[in-house]
């Protein structure tokens, strides 16, 4: 009868693994309990640092360069709807909300800015005298008067402090930046949430944006999504039961699935990685991948049960069957997994990592132990069902299956607008890969939908206040070189350099020490004349411009530029509208062409050294760097995989080619699906969509694994794809539906992420399905391939086994 | 036959080259980006009408704006007053100004650039100011005599269109910020130390008329001065402070302003016989009768820096990209967004 597709199966590891069962299976439960204990020790929390690429040099600048402030900021805003902000009881929010975010949990305490911080002040010249004032502190104006002073005086400076008091006078907003290493979002979300209840009013709105409420939100929706979880394992669970819940030992499947699941999170307690609740579809998506190959091997074990009548001769035929093919599935499934640690970035390899050995899981729970679970329990019996005569319906459904089951095999127009469609299908595909998008497309958050209430928080924010920085650090020799941060030609440089990106209308404002601090003292020191608003003609003026800053700014204030007293080295903050992919490297190439036309031929400059682009900015421009050359690369890995593993089990360049294509095909879909969408590659979605490359291609793998088996066993070639179409074909089907029953109800989750990686999946999974069980049958029948249909090796392949049985 | 087709043609042709020669021609007489006002990243800092009403700024990083529908549209040039790339920003540029005539001009500013328009404003070429000191204002009294003051004391002065510049002595080393010519030869230069200096030669030789005390640190500077008729003269400075003078600048009287904030251009409307003074926070101020000021509501809030009027049309410059324009004597401002 039939035999598998390689020669390993003479190894009878079905026996083997039978003759051993007590041992083996003991063993295996033995590391599955203390997996289990390590499941236990997962941390559910989120890493920023682990969210970029480790290697990338704007990551390393960032983090050389973090005593210039992190980029973990928090934006809280209050907007006025009626009137501006210069009322008594407006003033005293913005003081008491600056006092409360300065008590938030990992603050920086040097980092919280406001109209109402010590550090926001403004230069006034008196004839003989210079004074530098505070706009509101200590005290907040209570008359009108007071009030009408503080509302003039901030309108003659709101060009330098429009970062923290909108144009239009109706917002203004506290920053604050945060310490990265263990950040408790949870904690700081819900305390910030305190913070809005307490100071909204009918006539105020709290607005808050910025990464660790990002973050936060992912807390926030914990229970939904956790709720999601439970309905979507629900949904699998019932899928399985309604698919083959006539067996008595349907729910085999769940229980090596869910053990495949123990080996994975255990692994992830073992490496102290941790848990982002947010990438809870991940392992979700690996379970149900586990799961199905253990409904796979369970539909093959009833296939031979049936067949052989013997449970033990059943476990051992299907193990030798179903081991091969599956070896091949999981390997799939690893890579479409494993080569997104290339990148370097630690979320990823986590990912990479864990997924890793959570699909690999199956390998030894589904294909070893669930042979060695059905051999200790009973023979699943049939439930008989009371025979009915079949109804009108239901003889049009089975004659519509009976119909579809013969498309493959029946020449004919359909079969060739099959084989074109999928041709044009593919190359449209290829197309959309081309053209996919890399990094985050609009304002805001992808994480989440639209309308929720981070999205709308942080839109709202944007219009008004830039939320993204781009830092270009200057290293410089030390003060009172001519080359020093404050030489005039190093300092007229970098106000060059404002000015030409503050040309480009994505960026908003343009912070540093020449045309913040230097220019407008230079210019106050000379009665405040606007001619003087320009960068000090000397050496000598520049270093008391600084002196007169330090002296008359509050602690710390200095560092926000120049980081020490040598004054060797000074941080440009380019604050930016969004972070979009086109504006980070359009900013990018515009530093990068300034440097090249401005700082690089100038011999007054040439022991300057200008390092970028660093902060948030450049961690994302990193991120958007590595995701690019990480999805070719990862594309071609995993393709390559295939067709190695392919070509190893079926010994056919043509069938290594036509899973090749047939891959492609499928999976180039996902990039049609999300250039329709407006989905880019970033961290979140690249391990989904790797995923779904990886796990599809099982289906045409056992599919055509069974049609060869039964060839090979004797079969005609039509005969065999229909009857692979009935057994197999249905086991995939049944696979599918689980996988989609339980990827369905994602599509309904609070995060716009999981609705839109479901969906894409959802896609992936029919695509895949649609190409193993119709389109690679039409090929096979249409073109006969040699691989299926005998050749060289295969004759004498049969031939052995003939000579053996 | 076949010789009058070719002349047709090469007459058609013709035609052709010299309506796109004419078309590049008249594109080439003043070419820039257009805008609908000045970057606000960017300082104005001098304003010039022409009698046409054709408005020139000059402004930080080598900045030019001009428009010739009374404000309503820009064209933003830079002045290369140096070689590089598009990207090598230039210098600032101080104050605008041409000849009563209107169509000669000159531009001064940071690091002594002096540069010059004999077209109205179309080409500009720089000259040779023999000084790398900042110069902040000029007075052109016709197309070939020119005064120009600025750091430290810095006179320059031309009697050839610019062809070659003085150098004259400031009886005081201070910095001259504003200057005002009544006639060929008498004019008044104003800056540090409540520095007065005037000419009674054309700006050959210049005596002190006012303070000057270089030692008093306590004493304010005068940035700007004008005379809305060759006997009534004022200069305005930090802190609300006022000089007058009555009798052509032989004597001076210290007068305040209604508010205590700097001034820094003083400017007359020859037209209404107005005195205009505007300074730190956008504050103007309007005086209609001698030693009478009141204080305007303010249309901007950044500091101006410049103002010009022609007839009731009239334009002011400001830190920020600011540009105020009224064409109804000053009655009403309205900002250029």
């Amino acid at each position: 009868m039939a035999s598998s597709s390689v020669n390993f199966t003479s190894l009878r590891i079905g026996d083997f693994v039978l003759r051993f069962r007590a041992i083996i299976g003991g063993l295996l439960l033995l590391i599955s309990a203390i997996l289990g204990y390590y499941c236990t020790q997962v941390t559910v929390a989120t890493k920023f640092d682990d969210f970029f690429p480790t290697y990338h040099p704007n990551v390393q600048l960032y983090h050389e360069w973090q005593k210039y402030g992190g980029a973990q900021t928090l934006t809280v805003m209050i907007q006025v709807k009626h009137g501006d902000i210069f009322n008594h009881d407006t003033l005293q929010k913005i003081q008491d909300i600056q006092y409360d975010v300065d008590k938030l949990p990992g603050v920086d305490h040097n980092e919280v800015l406001s109209l109402a911080s010590y550090r926001v002040s403004y230069a006034e010249a008196t004839p003989g005298s210079l004074n530098i004032k505070p706009f509101m502190f200590p005290n907040v104006p209570k008359d009108p008067q007071d009030i009408a002073a503080l509302k003039k005086i901030v309108l003659a400076n709101l060009s330098n402090i429009s970062q923290y008091v909108s144009a239009d006078l109706k917002s203004a907003v506290v920053k604050a930046s945060f310490n990265e290493r263990g950040l408790d979002y949870k904690t700081l979300f819900n305390q910030v949430q305190d913070i809005v209840k307490k100071y909204q009013d009918p006539n105020v709105d709290i607005l808050i944006a910025g990464e660790p409420i990002i973050r936060g939100y992912g807390y926030y929706y914990e229970p939904t999504v956790g709720m999601l979880f439970l309905i979507a394992v629900g949904v699998m669970i019932l899928i399985l039961w309604l698919t083959g819940g006539q067996r008595s030992r349907w729910w085999a499947p769940i229980v090596t699935g869910a053990l495949s699941a123990v080996w994975g999170l255990g692994f992830v307690g073992v490496m102290k990685y941790d848990f982002d609740p947010v990438m809870l579809v991940i392992p979700f998506i690996l379970t149900a991948r586990d799961m199905s190959h253990g409904i796979q091997w369970q539909g093959r074990y009833h296939d031979e049960l049936d067949r052989l009548g013997d449970k033990y001769a059943a476990c051992a035929a299907t193990t030798d069957f179903m081991l091969p093919p599956g070896l091949l599935s999981i390997l799939a499934d690893i890579s479409g997994i494993v080569f997104i640690s290339f990148g370097g970035i630690p979320v990823l390899q986590h990912i990479a990592l864990a997924g890793t050995v959570w699909l690999a899981g199956s390998l030894t729970m589904v294909f070893i132990f669930q042979p060695i679970l059905m051999s200790y329990l009973p023979v699943p019996e049939v439930k008989h069902k009371r025979a009915r005569k079949p109804g009108a319906l239901r003889k049009s459904v089975n004659d519509g299956l009976e119909w579809f089951v013969h498309v493959p095999t029946r020449s004919g127009a359909l079969r060739t607008v099959l084989l074109c469609g999928a041709g044009f299908f593919l190359i449209y595909g290829l197309v959309a890969g081309v053209k996919s998008r890399i990094g985050y497309a609009s304002s805001g958050t992808p994480l989440y939908q639209p309308n929720a209430k981070v999205n709308q928080d942080i839109r709202a924010v944007g219009k008004k206040f830039p939320l993204e920085e781009a830092w270009v650090i200057l290293v410089t020799p030390p003060y009172p070189d001519k080359q020093s941060v404050l030489g005039p030609e190093v300092l007229r440089m970098v106000d060059d350099m404002r000015s030409y990106l503050l040309a480009d209308p994505r960026v908003a404002q343009v912070e540093e020490f020449s045309s913040t601090v230097s220019a407008p003292f230079n210019e106050m020191f000379h009665y405040a004349y606007p001619k003087y608003l320009a960068m000090p003609d000397s050496q000598e003026m520049s270093g008391n411009l600084w002196f007169l800053f330090i002296n008359g700014s509050a602690p710390g204030e200095l560092e926000r530029y120049i980081s020490n007293r040598l004054s060797d080295d000074t941080c440009i903050r380019v604050l930016l509208k969004d972070h979009t992919y086109d504006t980070l490297n359009e900013i990018r190439e515009r530093i990068r062409s300034f440097v090249a036309a401005r700082v690089t031929p100038d011999p007054a400059l040439s022991q300057v050294k200008v390092l970028y682009v660093a902060g948030i900015a450049g961690l994302y421009l990193g991120a958007n760097d590595v995701l690019k050359q990480l999805d070719f690369l990862n594309i071609t890995f995993v393709l390559a995989v295939v067709w190695m593993f392919c070509l190893f089990s079926f010994r056919s360049f043509v069938a290594a080619f036509m899973f090749l294509f047939a891959c492609v095909l499928a999976n180039f879909g996902a990039f049609i699906y999300m250039n329709a969408r407006g989905i880019g590659l970033t961290i979140d979605t690249i391990p989904v969509i790797s995923l779904g490359i990886g796990l599809g291609v099982d289906y045409g793998i056992y599919m055509i694994a069974r049609i060869r088996d039964e060839v090979m066993g004797g079969m005609e070639v039509d005969e065999a794809i229909v009857l692979a179409l009935k057994t197999t074909g249905v086991a995939v089907f049944n696979t599918f539906l689980v996988m989609i029953g339980g990827i369905f109800p994602w599509i309904f989750s609070p995060l716009l992420f999981h609705s839109q990686m479901s969906t894409l999946l959802i896609f992936l999974m029919g695509t895949n399905m649609i190409a193993g069980c119709i389109i690679l049958p039409c090929y096979i029948s249409w073109w006969r391939p040699k691989f299926v249909f005998g050749g060289a090796s295969m004759i004498k392949d049969r031939e052995l086994k003939a000579a053996v049985s | 036959m076949h010789l009058n087709k070719f002349k047709t043609w090469a007459v058609a042709g013709a035609c052709l080259l010299m309506v796109v020669a004419g078309a590049v021609g008249a594109r080439g007489a003043i070419e820039g980006t257009p805008r609908t006002g000045a970057p606000g990243w960017l300082s104005l800092f001098g304003v010039a009408i022409q009698p046409d009403n054709n408005v020139f700024i000059v402004g930080s990083k080598g900045l030019l704006l001009t428009s010739s529908d009374q404000g309503k549209t820009w064209l933003q040039r830079t002045i290369k007053e140096r070689p590089g790339s598009d990207l090598f920003q230039d210098r600032d540029l101080y104050a605008i100004r041409f000849s009563p005539a209107g169509k000669v001009g000159w531009i001064v500013g940071e690091d002594g650039i002096v540069m010059k328009t004999e077209d109205a404003g179309a080409t500009w070429t720089k000259q040779a100011s023999g000084t790398t000191k900042n110069l902040f204002n000029l007075f052109p009294i016709d197309d070939q005599q020119v005064v120009i003051v600025g750091a430290d004391g810095t006179i320059l002065r031309t009697a050839d269109g610019g062809a070659h510049w003085d150098t004259e002595k400031s009886p005081k080393v201070v910095s001259l910020f504003g200057v005002v010519f009544l006639d060929k030869n008498v004019g008044f230069t104003v800056g540090e130390f409540s520095t007065i200096l005037a000419t009674t030669d054309g700006g050959q030789n210049w005596n002190l008329a006012y303070g000057g005390n270089t030692t008093d640190f306590t004493v304010g500077p005068y940035f700007s001065i004008a005379f809305s008729d060759p006997q009534h003269g004022i200069a305005c400075g930090l802190a609300g402070d006022l000089l007058v003078t009555a009798d052509g600048g032989k004597s001076w009287q210290v007068q305040k302003l209604p508010d205590q904030v700097a001034s820094y251009i003083v400017a007359d409307d020859s037209a209404s016989k107005k005195l205009w003074a505007a300074g730190a926070g956008g504050r103007m101020f309007l005086s209609a009768q001698p030693g009478q000021w009141q204080s305007l509501d303010r249309t901007a809030f950044h500091d101006i820096t410049d103002l010009a009027f022609v007839g009731n049309f009239g334009v002011a410059v400001g830190l920020n990209g600011t540009i105020l324009l009224t064409n109804n004597g000053g009655e009403q401002w309205q900002a250029v967004q």
